[in-house]
């Protein structure tokens, strides 16, 4: 007869089932032991690594991005500060002031931070940033969110600025020997008459762009700010009785010694700006290049200008062309008084050389940039 | 013929099961696993830290002016090396709430022109300014940097070379030259 029996009972059944589940369950843990790997909070010190090493190692690509107009800002594929390829780790004051936008140009938003610095634009990695840099001591600036209190990916990178070059042509010196600039001397004349003069700061850039100097030294007026100030003005003026009053007349470019034609009554605030300070005040009164204003009056109760100040932008005007001499003048009017004297009457002429010798390149002045990520 | 007489009745059967289960959840549950790619993480930091800190150090005000690291070197001066340095790594924006504690000590080793030996010394430590020695099972970095002594007289070579035992000091008197010499930091938080 058939033997009918099970072999298995049911009571094995049950424990058999209840071991498999466990037995499952268990399973289902073990990846959770590469949750290190596995979360999408791993690669956030990669990408504040990555990040950094965009902004302090690599000058961005186009290389001059800083010198796109607004309008073009799309054609900027990657944000980096560095000097250039060669200078890691030296930022340029003028990308940082782009880069974070004080003072306000390109103003670029989350979404371009994200695609030109983080390379963050993939939908599953939505990262968060902050990007501060500190130099010097300074109050820091910070683009970004505000730093959570944990769980995110952080770089700190020491950095050195290089800021823009500068000549300040201090009047206070002007009988001294002063290369290149001179008073004028004239007899005096019977009767009120005026005096048009000018004095002219010139570049020779095949002497400027010396590329025997590192990036970090060297003032180049391609990459650069240039800033021409003339100090202690109503110094230049000799005996004070003698001059009615003195106007500034206009500012003129020069390439090779000659004038370059152009729209003088712009106020061009993107590549160019022209300032005086009246004595007493701290405040720069803005002017085009065509503007015509007195700078001193023998009437004390004119305001007299105690300081001008002409800042480029880079590029300066044919900086990409070595063999250009560029120069920049400035024109007054002298209006002298019915006087005569034995020196003759004083104004200021010449030609004032932006070189090594003249103009100041400040030292590297150190920063520490920091990006978090999460 | 299988025995059908269970070895397990139902409800051990149940109790086996969820004793299963909860050891294992306790068991991962309170484990911290610590993968070795956290501790890079850490140890990279500090080590861009480092090698930033000596790069900067190293990088001269002026075109081809000496720079305050071989300053540092050339004079043997500790006190300079450690309030620079120190001031290195301390800096930060202020964006970010972390505290750092770190600990360094830095060696010079240079070459004996006699002998071509290879000898150091320790220019300075933060044990000697108020800091901690490194007792060992700190995890630790190293960042090096070759500079560049550059030694043109009148300059003074190695001036507070007194310190150093007589069999590490580098070269002073006619065998003073212009060499490279590899500064050596050891890092460490705590």
């Amino acid at each position: 007869m058939k033997n009918e029996d099970g072999i298995l009972s049911v009571d094995f059944l049950a424990g058999f089932t209840i071991f498999i589940l466990a037995l499952i369950l268990v399973i289902n843990f073990v990846p959770g032991i590469l949750i290190g790997i596995n979360s999408e909070g791993i690669d956030y010190d990669a990408v504040a690594y990555r990040t950094a090493v965009i902004l302090v190692e690599d000058p961005g690509a186009p290389e001059v991005w800083e010198q796109t107009d607004n309008d073009h800002k799309d054609q900027i594929y990657r944000l980096g500060l560095a000097l250039s390829p060669q200078s890691p780790g030296v930022l340029s004051r003028y990308k940082i002031s782009k880069f974070f936008n004080e003072p306000a140009y390109f103003d670029f938003t989350v979404d371009e931070y994200e695609r030109k610095v983080i390379f963050a634009d993939m939908p599953y990695a939505p990262y968060a940033y902050n990007i501060s840099l500190a130099i010097d001591g300074a109050s820091s600036l910070s683009k970004g969110s505000p730093v959570p209190e944990y769980s995110y990916g952080y770089i700190r990178r020491l950095v050195k600025v290089k800021e823009g070059s500068s000549a300040v042509i201090d009047m206070t010196y002007l009988d001294m020997a002063n290369p290149g600039f001179t008073t004028g001397r004239m007899n005096a004349t019977a009767g009120n008459f005026t005096q048009n003069t000018s004095f002219t700061v010139q570049f020779d850039y095949d002497e400027l762009i010396d590329l025997s100097l590192a990036d970090a030294y060297r003032i180049d007026p391609r990459r650069d700010p240039v800033t021409i100030t003339i100090d202690n003005f109503p110094a230049s003026i000799g005996n004070t009785s003698d001059v009615q009053n003195i106007t500034f007349t206009n500012v003129r470019f020069f390439k090779t010694g000659l004038e370059i034609p152009m729209n003088y009554s712009e106020w061009n605030n993107n590549s160019y700006r022209l300032y005086d300070m009246k004595e007493g005040t701290a405040t720069w009164i803005p002017h085009t290049l065509n503007d015509t204003f007195v700078v001193y009056d023998i009437d004390p109760g004119i305001l007299n200008t105690s300081r001008f100040k002409l800042e480029f932008n880079p590029a300066m005007p044919y900086s990409g062309n070595k063999d250009v001499i560029f120069g920049i003048n400035f024109a007054f009017a002298y209006n002298f008084t019915n006087s005569t004297h034995a020196e003759g009457h004083r104004y200021i002429e010449g030609v004032f050389p932006y070189d090594y010798a003249n103009a100041n390149q400040p030292a590297l002045r150190p920063g520490v940039l920091e990006v978090a990520i999460w | 013929m299988v025995r059908d007489e269970a070895q397990l009745y139902t409800i051990e059967g149940l109790t086996a099961g969820v004793i299963m289960l909860l050891t294992a959840f306790l068991v991962l549950g309170t484990t911290t696993v610590y993968m070795p790619g956290d501790v890079h993480i850490a140890d990279m930091q500090l080590e861009q830290l480092g090698s930033d800190a000596l790069a900067m150090m190293d990088t001269p005000d002026a075109d081809g002016a000496e720079s305050e690291l071989a300053r540092y070197v050339r004079t043997v001066n500790a006190s300079g090396f450690d309030t620079a340095f120190t001031g290195c790594l301390a800096d930060a924006t202020g964006t970010t709430l972390g505290v750092d504690d770190i600990q360094y000590e830095a060696v010079v080793y240079h070459r004996k022109e006699a002998t071509g030996e290879i000898r150091n010394f320790t220019l300075a430590s933060s044990s000697s300014f108020g800091g901690r020695d490194h007792v060992g099972r700190e995890p630790s970095v190293t960042v090096t940097r070759w500079v560049f002594i550059d030694y043109d007289p009148p300059a003074v070579m190695w001036e507070n070379y007194a310190g150093i035992p007589a069999v590490n000091r580098p070269d002073v008197g006619p065998n003073a030259r212009k060499q490279m010499v590899l500064l050596e930091v050891l890092l460490w938080r705590g």
